[in-house]
């Protein structure tokens, strides 16, 4: 009995890993493929002589660095606006009572329930009156702001027992002293959850530079990785798309593998409350 | 408090600067190879200019060929640096190129696939080059008349042709020879029904493969007389006894498995099939000449073309991309774009491109050229490709909303040739939302 | 005074981001769908004209089916199939973290990949999917080229990314159920399925509302792998409200339609939100 469930739970333990790592071994295989060896019946499990040549060819059909570059910039950039954007709101929100609190924290909580793929049309045509389309700017700031991290970090803020603040308002802290020294350390997990959530999040965008880019100053890879399927007339270069996937999945899952539990806590974190 | 609220302001403006200056620093594009012509001392006076283009491979070496040939002839001696920028397929450049435009960001230069020329010009994206073909004496002429069609919207030219084609059949000779037929290909579709049939019963393959393929799908309907829309682009002519005709010969090969059909998405099964010849016959453009020619080399067999056989006639719509001026740039701007185009158009170039990449040759004194000649030889295909062009070549629909219209003419070959639905319910079906379309 | 103003201005910057970049287009967008206009000539005001024109479109019935049949589905499978795997994965041991993490990864893997590793996983032809139905003599299944089909395939992807996430939580909510409410339970002699559906269940209940909602926004602005994979075909059966929304506003430049279409899915997300709340409410007072 007891062996038989044992063996019934290898047996879903090995229909896991199948299901769920098939598909990325099949994409790093793929990279290393000729392309007539794609399609191939049947197929390949292996290969005896990859063929670098994929990656970099990925290089010549698209500006590989440059739009790595973006992608690093513009979830940096995302990073830091929002720190500077969520950090204070939250903080007033937690600890203030101030006339419209209410209304204008259940205003930013609907915003959470708008997603981007709403109000693109709207926001581009700002961005192109502003003159900002094909800039930095025009790619951080629809994400400079996260209802959900203001949501997050307001529980977070007002978790924190007052004591603590009055004691420090007795040693005549400046509120900012108090906001950066008292209050941010006690929120730190949040605050690195959040980061963690925030950058994954924007480097894997694909919205938002489809819809906001118009030419390769400020496109980011997810972006340069699907504009290698046009091909006009010929066999879909599935060796050569996956050579960019694997570049552009290869940073997350060598973090995941670095940070597998800090990862994990951030996203049980955020679920939790 | 007041070192509270100033220190938060600074930091806020502080940020928001860092933010606009990257923004504004970052408008000077960067791009794969065309920008790494070296900047001289003389480069404060440079004119950059952008190229879109479309597809990649041997088109894009093409692309960036031709620019960087420029840049460091005409280019270095006149002060332009053209820099040329992928945009995918030719639906994602019109689409970018709308939208650079709305927020003034506009490309100087872009390559147009040539249906859609008429709604750019209308839009007031694109701009005619009339004055300066008469300014120059440019000898428009020289380009033969079946491409200039879907240059011109109201008498006047909005683009040059520049990679131009028209849809040709391939043919895997190695496999007709073995199934005992003539490698010329068939005439008509009589014909070509019976290639089929041959090659499957020889063969145990289809004869023919192709996708819903709005671009061909209109050569069917010059085939029979007639087009895809009536002249004054009012209404379909997918409706009619022409239309069924051509939908249900089509339906019949599929069902007796003669032929294969893909649907509109999946267009590049048929290379596959080509590569693993699983497939004797199938229609694709001159501009995939060689690189079909490449696949057929590495994969141990020989290629030939021919007309795409007759029904009542033969008959063909040209395709490809023209190059076109965008509006809003500054007079020495538009000069330089000019120039570019001018070069990029004039027949040394012309040579190259069609060379390089197997698009036809588009102007008659480029087919005089040597070069041409002596590629004619070689590739007796791409004189096929030509004549065709010069005695069956027609322009393509122009209506502004030819692009939703084509949408429908996919989804009806994705149903019925795909799908198996049935042909009169579909094609009445869109029928009534293409005018729909056309009328508003 | 100043103590006053303080709070506003730490709100400030973020309520100027939220305003300019989510209120004001969601107004704005509203607004728009009242005109038909391209971007480019100018706003011409149709009244409802547009609404009009999308009731009585079939493709967009088609769409609004498709979307609803999307949500339904890969919201269901992927809080049950979640709901499975976190009861099977629960217990604290190294190979059950080793294969929670394994579930996890493609959630956080750009959706990018996702669409093209399975799109050439779903080949019909050259698939590895394929080829391994042919093994067990299943005959090759058109995945994403039969109309009937594709939709399913779709939700296939989606429920493959999103269930390690629902596992994570679920895992996670289940651990921090008291051990001495199982204990209570096992010495009741309570059947396995009762303790589930009398302790577990209503112990992990906040998480599992919690997750509802996020996977139901998350399904309603499907967009990526729609838009690279089948482009909303074959025959529309894969086009959801967000690709029609993109392919009417950006690739058709009918902006006015576009945000029409915009209109209903915020509309049908508002209430989702709404009834969210409502139950959420019914819920803590249950409690």
């Amino acid at each position: 009995m007891n062996i038989l469930k044992k063996i019934c739970k290898t047996i879903v333990n090995i229909l896991l890993v199948l299901i769920f790592v098939t598909p990325f071994y099949w994409m790093f295989l793929t990279a290393f493929k000729t392309i007539s060896q794609t399609i191939q019946m049947p197929p390949l499990f292996y290969v005896l002589d990859p063929q670098w040549s994929n990656f970099s060819q990925v290089f010549e059909k698209i500006p590989l660095l440059h739009m790595f570059k973006n992608s690093v910039l513009i979830s940096a950039g995302i990073l830091l606006c929002q720190a500077i954007t969520v950090i204070p709101a939250a903080y007033a929100f937690a600890r203030y009572k101030f006339a419209g609190s209410k209304v204008l924290f259940g205003l930013t909580l609907i915003t959470m329930m708008i997603p981007s793929q709403l109000i693109f049309l709207p926001v581009y045509l700002l961005l192109s009156k502003l003159g900002l389309i094909n800039t930095y700017a025009s790619m951080i700031l629809p994400s400079a702001c996260s209802a959900f991290a203001i949501f997050m970090l307001r529980q977070t803020f007002m978790q924190i027992p007052e004591e603590l603040v009055e004691a420090a308002r007795l040693d005549k802290a400046s509120e900012l002293k108090i906001m950066l020294k008292i209050m941010l350390p006690i929120a730190r997990p949040t605050v690195t959850t959040l980061a963690l959530l925030t950058f994954i999040s924007s480097w894997n965008d694909y919205f938002w530079p489809l819809v906001l880019t118009t030419n390769d100053t400020v496109r980011t890879l997810p972006l340069g990785i699907s504009m290698l399927k046009a091909v006009d007339g010929a066999v879909m270069p599935y060796h050569i798309i996956m050579a960019g996937n694997v570049l552009l999945v290869i940073p997350i899952i060598i973090a995941f593998i670095c940070a597998q539990k800090q990862i994990i806590q951030a996203f049980t974190y955020v679920g939790e409350k | 408090m007041k070192n509270f609220i100033s220190k938060v302001v600074t930091t806020m403006l502080i940020a928001t600067m860092g933010v606009s200056l990257a923004g504004c620093s970052s408008s000077e594009p960067t791009t794969t190879s065309g920008a790494d012509v070296s900047a001289e001392a003389a480069s404060q006076e440079t004119i950059k200019l952008e190229f879109w283009y479309s597809w990649t491979d041997q088109i894009q070496e093409n692309n960036i060929n031709l620019s960087n040939m420029f840049n460091e002839t005409i280019g270095k001696e006149k002060g332009i640096e053209i820099v040329p920028v992928y945009q995918g397929s030719y639906d994602e450049t019109h689409q970018k190129l709308q939208a650079s435009y709305i927020a003034g960001q506009a490309p100087a230069l872009s390559v147009m696939e040539i249906a859609s020329t008429k709604l750019f010009a209308e839009n007031g994206i694109i701009k005619s080059l009339d004055d300066y073909i008469d300014r120059d004496d440019l000898d428009v002429d020289d380009f033969y008349t079946g491409l200039t069609e879907n240059c011109i919207v109201d008498g006047e030219y909005y683009g040059l042709p520049y990679l131009r084609s028209t849809p040709i059949l391939y043919l895997n000779k190695t496999l007709l020879e073995q199934a005992g037929l003539d490698p010329v290909g068939p005439a008509t579709w009589d014909e070509m029904a019976q290639y089929c049939e041959v090659i499957y019963n020889e063969l145990g393959i289809v004869g023919l493969t192709n996708y819903s393929y709005d671009w061909v799908f209109e050569a069917f309907f010059f085939q029979e007389g007639t087009s895809v829309l009536n002249a004054d682009e009012t209404a379909t002519n997918i409706n009619t006894a022409e239309g069924k005709k051509i939908f249900s010969y089509f339906q019949d090969l599929i069902q007796n498995g003669y032929a294969k059909m893909y649907a509109g998405v999946d267009s590049s099964k048929v290379a596959v099939d080509v590569m693993n010849q699983n497939t004797a016959m199938w229609f694709s453009s001159t501009g995939d000449l060689t690189k079909y020619i490449t696949l057929a080399d590495e994969s141990g067999f020989d290629i030939t073309a021919s007309y795409i056989p007759a029904g009542v006639t033969y008959g063909v719509p040209t395709g490809g991309c023209n190059i076109v001026m965008t509006t809003g740039l500054t007079p020495a701007e538009e000069e330089a774009a000019w120039e570019f185009m001018k070069w990029l158009t004039d027949t040394e170039q012309t040579v190259y491109a069609s060379i390089y990449t197997g698009y036809v040759t588009t102007r008659q004194s480029a087919v005089e050229t040597d070069e041409i000649q002596a590629l004619f030889e070689e590739l007796p295909e791409a004189k096929i490709a030509l004549d065709q062009l010069e005695q069956y070549g027609h322009g393509r629909p122009m209506h502004s909303r030819y692009a939703e219209v084509k949408k429908e003419f996919v989804n009806a070959m994705d149903a019925v040739w795909v799908n198996n639905a049935d042909v009169d319910t579909t094609l009445a079906e869109t029928e009534a939302k293409v005018n729909a379309i056309l009328a508003n | 005074m100043k103590s006053k103003i303080r709070p506003y201005l730490m709100i400030a910057p973020a309520m100027i981001i939220l305003g300019v970049f989510v209120i004001y287009p969601i107004i704005y967008m509203n607004y728009l769908s009242f005109f038909s206009w391209n971007m480019m000539g100018s706003m011409k005001f149709v009244g409802f004209d547009n609404f009009k024109t999308l009731i009585s479109n079939k493709d967009f019935h088609q769409v609004l089916g498709n979307t609803f049949k999307f949500v339904f589905w890969t919201v269901g499978l992927s809080v049950i199939l979640g709901l499975c795997a976190a009861l099977y994965l629960k217990a604290n041991t190294k190979i059950n973290a080793f294969l929670q993490g394994a579930i996890f990864v493609p959630h956080i893997v750009s959706l990018v990949s996702i669409s093209f590793i399975w799109m050439w996983l779903m080949d019909s032809q050259y698939g590895l999917l394929n080829y391994w139905l042919g093994l067990i003599g299943i005959d090759p299944i058109r995945w994403l080229e039969d109309p009937n089909v594709a939709m399913t395939s779709i939700i296939i992807i989606s429920v493959w990314k999103s269930i390690g996430y629902n596992t994570l939580i679920l895992v996670a909510a289940m651990q921090g159920v008291p051990e001495y409410l199982y204990q209570a339970a096992s010495l009741d002699k309570s059947p396995k399925v009762t303790t589930f559906f009398k302790i577990t269940l209503p112990m992990i209940s906040p998480s599992l509302f919690f997750l509802v909602l996020m996977n139901l926004i998350a399904a309603f602005k499907i967009f990526e792998p729609v838009y690279i994979i089948t482009n909303g075909g074959p025959l529309n059966s894969t086009n959801t409200l967000v690709n029609m929304i993109y392919e009417e506003g950006f690739v058709f430049y009918k902006i006015g339609y576009a945000s029409s279409i915009g209109v209903v899915l915020m509309l049908i997300l508002s209430v989702c939100t709404v009834l969210y709340f409502h139950m959420l409410s019914r819920r803590v007072h249950y409690r």
